[in-house]
């Protein structure tokens, strides 16, 4: 017999592999490819097409600054591409790494395929490797294929849609490519762990579903429970063995994506800032999720070298994995039931059976699952049995304050500052501080020019001795009041809440609520009123901060009343309203009169006033809007003096504070007199202002142009016909 | 050489193969039969690298299988349910070898090709059970490797296949002094094929033997007494000769002995026959007595 060898080209081993991966999985790509061109650079074309039309059409602004329409159409286009991302890019990537995984390495699952590829002259190491290297690269090329073409599109029409040259889409691309290499380990983790693809895919879901779910209603129930307890549920916690949703999350945060918009939308010249990155994950996010994929890779390899060949096939793999999905699983089970129980029938002993029983029925059901059948089922006792220990443990420590949550009181002289709110403070208060803590003091946004992914706060920051031990005399009065858990868990919150903030000096916060139904104790109360007298507290008023100029207009709306049937009014369909603009010495008119009646001895507001206008034609609102976005060149001193109190060298960097709208009580009277003077172009009486509205029940801000205003631009270098466009900057800032 | 020593494999809590021992020199056909559930595919797919050994060690040339690629190229197995993906032709299967295999031989899988009669472009699944034994054949003989491991190799193959695939095997055996161990049930296959035999019963080695030493070891003789033999010239007899299986019918003693013809013969003259005779028994009959004598009831499963 004669015999003439063939040797290939030598490749190293994982070369070898990834030859055989790439090519085994190429109509997964070729799929996956068609998938995402018509997904991102598809739809996001068409999109395109169809909003140029609109945003660059002269009849759609009134104003037509050219930049200030590319912004808008570029704002349209980056939350447009935001959303694909997320809600189409994502789950199409973690489909597919998910099949490609399943496909490369599904011979583990079978026993015939182990076979053929066990007994390859290719160690375990290389196959992985050189199959995770050409998986990866298969779920990314296309993906940087796709946004390249965005990027391409976005070079094609130049200067409109700026944020796609460059930075924005790889900056997505880099977080895609970081989560969906986490959420394809996850997947390979569980393929090899896994003897089955049953088994693959009920791990997988177990982990994604119950992990959230645990931490969730065990918040819930520690909020139901624990006296002061605020829930500080961090996503990334949430959702840390989760990738897929893990990695929605840069581009699933509202905020961020606000910011990034506001920021071009304020913009005159699109090259301002425009490079600016919408998707800000947050240092954590990125620390995890490197963490997550070294440790998965480590993991998967270390798996695979000492998986057996006969598992495949097989419902007994590694049961240590099995164990600790079982046992979240089981938590999930038995936090569900008890809270839903003791919901219904209120008893700390229903809340203990039933917590057991859910336990058990999740522990049964998911090895009925594994095990195909009860089958070994005895075997798995003594982790359900540590799991019962380690909640019962976890349930007695929360009972009994054991890391003294509950208990806790900063020592005063850590305490840098401390906020206090809540209606809890103000009810049944008939005074000007209840109408500040209710408009004014709360909380105002401000947006700091570098750090586009944060807002800041402007709350009431008690930084006295005074103040300090004021509000701390509070708390010890809710501790006394509040100071064992709300039992029987009932899984009902009360109406009415307190809420404290302490920040030490080390820049940690301790924040405590309290929730509850029944009246506040004549202790509580009057140590709340000591809070509200507290002089530091009238002085931090925004109010006082602002001037006549930073008005943007007046709004008045009338709703229609309904009573409920335990005999409460509340607010129900506008049926009424309008917003008008004034000029500049209608402005300082209204301020002056506005500011004399809110300091007079006359001044009576209660948090009920809200409803004491409502009378047969139904509730109304009239409202002084401050500017939706008050900028440093709109500051006044008094605003400025406050922001530095406030936020110290913070204070140079704030960028922008987003306005208020004060509601004008019943109590006002010219003030109300003047606006709807303003309203009507006459100082007509109240029947001549309802006329006007009853024209205007659309809501409209045409008023505008028929009150005579002038359409001036504010200090943003929008105008105010933007408001035509339908944007609601207003309720934003709201 | 594959020297298989004191090895061991468990699954849970059953013992596949218990501490066996065995060796398959180079250039043989060492033939590896037992009863079901003997462990004949556990270790074949341990001698390949497939399973680790749970203890006692398996060696080719000196190296261990499981996960060394140096001794895993020298070798090829083929699985009793040889294992294909959807879309996989001759075609596809050859580029899968050829990328794996250093050894790869085109001209060798042209010429395989050419003598057994598949399609290369025609899917493997499609074809019949026999077709994808020779496909996955075809493409391990194109490895050209020096231990060649079949699993069940016959099952589905119609006599000229088997004849033709016997033919192939030899030609590569003496070629390139390969060395080919094959398992199975078809023990008539074995016989004519094999040069060395193991037998595998309840995960343990009962027999490891050339094939012919194996055939002229064992005998099966009959002999007519007259009068017939009593029990003491029975135990007599079982003293000089290690009889597996014995059965009397009247004056008619047939029995089956590990011993050679000569001395078979020689034992029964002692006591006068009027008619004796000793044969060589096929494998298969090798292979019951073996098996009745370590307990496995053979009447009990065919009645």
């Amino acid at each position: 017999m004669t015999s003439t060898r063939s040797y290939p080209k030598q490749r190293s081993a994982t070369g070898t592999a990834f030859c055989w991966h790439w090519r085994k999985n190429r109509l997964l790509l070729l799929l996956y490819t068609l998938l995402l061109m018509v997904s991102l650079p598809g739809c996001f074309f068409l999109n395109l097409l169809n909003n140029m039309e609109y945003y660059l059409s002269a009849d759609n602004f009134v104003n037509s600054i050219f930049a200030v329409k590319e912004v808008y159409l570029a704002q349209e286009m980056t939350a447009y591409l935001t959303q694909i991302i997320t809600w189409l890019v994502i789950p199409i990537a973690a489909v597919f790494a998910f099949l490609m995984a399943y496909s490369s390495f599904s011979y583990l699952h079978s026993r015939r395929a182990t076979d053929l590829y066990a007994a390859l002259p290719i160690r375990r190491t290389p196959m992985l490797m050189g199959g995770i290297l050409a998986n990866l690269l298969q779920l990314f090329l296309p993906l940087a294929a796709s946004l390249g073409l965005v990027q391409a599109i976005g070079w094609g029409y130049g200067d409109l849609v700026y944020p796609f040259s460059g930075i924005v889409i790889w900056e997505a691309f880099l977080l895609l490519a970081l989560g969906l290499t986490a959420a394809y380990l996850l997947f390979l983790f569980m393929i090899v762990i896994s003897g089955t693809l049953l088994d693959t895919v009920f791990s997988f879901a177990v982990l994604s579903i119950s992990w959230p779910l645990l931490w969730l209603i065990a918040d819930i129930v520690c909020e139901e429970v624990l006296p002061g307890f605020v829930s500080d549920l961090n996503q990334l916690f949430c959702f840390a063995p989760v990738p897929v949703i893990g990695t929605m999350l840069p581009f699933l945060n509202f905020d961020d994506a606000y910011c990034f918009t506001t920021e071009i939308v304020s913009s005159t010249a699109p090259e301002v800032d425009v490079l600016a990155l919408p998707y800000t994950p947050g240092l954590s996010w990125l620390i995890w999720w490197l963490a997550f994929v070294a440790v998965m890779l480590v993991l998967v390899v270390v798996i695979v070298r000492i998986r057996k060949s006969e598992y495949a096939e097989s419902t007994r793999t590694f049961p240590l994995p099995r164990a600790f999905f079982r046992m979240i699983c089981s938590a999930v089970g038995g936090l569900t039931l008890a809270y839903l129980c003791s919901a219904i029938l209120p008893s700390n002993e229903v809340f203990l059976v039933a917590g057991l029983v859910g336990t058990f029925l999740a522990h049964l059901f998911a090895q009925a699952i594994w095990g195909r059948g009860l089958h070994g089922f005895w075997r798995t006792l003594p982790a359900y049995l540590l799991l019962l220990v380690i909640m019962g443990t976890a349930g007695w420590m929360v009972v009994n304050d054991v890391p003294g949550y509950v208990a806790y009181l900063p020592n005063r002289s850590d305490v840098a500052s401390v906020s206090v709110y809540g209606d809890a403070l103000t009810s049944g208060n008939t005074s000007l501080d209840c109408y500040l803590d209710t408009y004014d003091s709360g909380f105002t946004y401000v947006l700091g020019a570098d750090e586009y992914g944060e807002y800041g706060s402007l709350s009431v920051e008690l930084q006295d001795d005074e103040s300090i031990a004021a509000v701390e005399t509070l708390h010890s009065a809710a501790l006394e009041q509040f100071s064992t858990p709300y039992l029987p868990f009932s899984g009902e919150d009360g109406d009415t809440y307190l809420t404290i903030t302490y920040t030490l000096k080390d820049g940690s916060t301790v924040s405590r609520s309290y929730y509850w139904t029944l009246s506040m104790t004549d202790t509580l109360r009057e140590r709340a009123d000591a809070v509200l007298a507290l002089e530091e507290y009238h002085e931090v008023s925004l109010l006082q901060s602002y001037e006549a100029r930073n008005i943007s207009d007046i709004s008045y709306c009338l709703y229609s009343v309904e009573v409920d049937e335990d005999g409460w009014e509340y607010e129900d369909e506008e049926i009424s309203a309008y917003n008008v603009l004034l000029t500049d010495e209608q402005k300082a008119q209204l301020w002056e009169t506005f500011l004399s009646e809110l300091y007079s001895e006359d001044f009576c507001y209660n948090e009920n006033d809200e409803y004491s206008d409502a009378d047969g034609d139904g509730y109304r609102e009239d409202c002084i809007i401050i500017m939706s976005a008050l900028y440093p060149e709109d500051f006044t001193p008094e605003l400025t003096a406050l922001l530095e109190e406030r936020l110290g060298e913070d204070a140079e960097q704030v960028w922008q504070i987003l306005g208020q709208s004060y509601r004008v009580p019943s109590c006002c009277t010219e003030t109300r007199r003047l606006m709807r003077e303003y309203a009507t172009g006459t100082a007509e009486d109240e029947d001549a202002a309802g006329a006007v509205e009853e024209d205007d029940a659309t809501g409209t801000t045409e008023e505008a142009d028929a009150a005579g205003s002038t359409a001036e631009e504010d200090a943003t270098g929008t105008t105010e016909e933007e408001d035509a466009t339908g944007t609601t900057e207003e309720e934003d800032a709201d | 050489m594959i020297a298989v020593e004191s090895f061991t494999k468990k699954f849970g809590d059953l013992n596949a193969l218990d501490g066996i021992s065995l060796q398959v020199t180079e250039g043989s056909i060492f033939g590896l039969i037992g009863s079901n559930g003997a462990g004949k595919s556990t270790l074949l797919r341990a001698i390949s690298g497939i399973y680790k050994p749970d203890g006692g060690a398996i060696l080719i040339d000196g190296e261990a299988p499981y996960e060394n690629t140096a001794v895993k190229q020298r070798l090829c197995f083929v699985s009793d349910y040889p294992y294909y993906s959807g879309q996989d032709t001759l075609n596809s299967l050859a580029r899968f070898y050829r990328r794996f295999y250093r050894n790869w031989d085109e001209e060798e899988f042209r010429r395989l090709t050419d003598l057994f009669p598949l399609e290369r472009k025609q899917r493997i699944q499609s074809m019949s059970k026999g077709m994808q034994r020779q496909a996955a054949l075809i493409c391990a003989l194109s490895t050209c490797p020096d231990y060649l491991l079949l699993d069940e190799v016959f099952d589905g193959l119609d006599p000229v296949m088997r004849q033709l695939l016997k033919r192939v095997i030899s030609d590569h055996v003496a070629a390139r002094d390969m060395t080919v161990l094959i398992a199975s049930h078809n023990l008539r296959e074995l016989e004519d094929f094999c040069d060395h035999v193991g037998l595998l019963h309840k995960g343990g080695v009962l027999i490891e033997q050339e094939l012919e030493s194996l055939r002229l070891g064992i005998q099966k003789a009959q002999a007519v007494f007259q009068p017939p033999l009593d029990d003491e010239a029975l135990n007599t007899l079982r003293q000089n000769l290690d009889i597996v299986k014995l059965e009397r019918h009247g004056s008619l003693i047939s029995f089956v002995a590990r011993s050679t013809e000569q001395k078979v013969m020689d034992s029964l003259n002692l006591f006068h026959p009027v008619f004796c005779e000793s044969l060589p028994l096929s494998l298969e009959e090798v292979f019951i007595s073996e098996m009745e004598a370590a307990g496995y009831d053979i009447d009990k499963i065919l009645s």
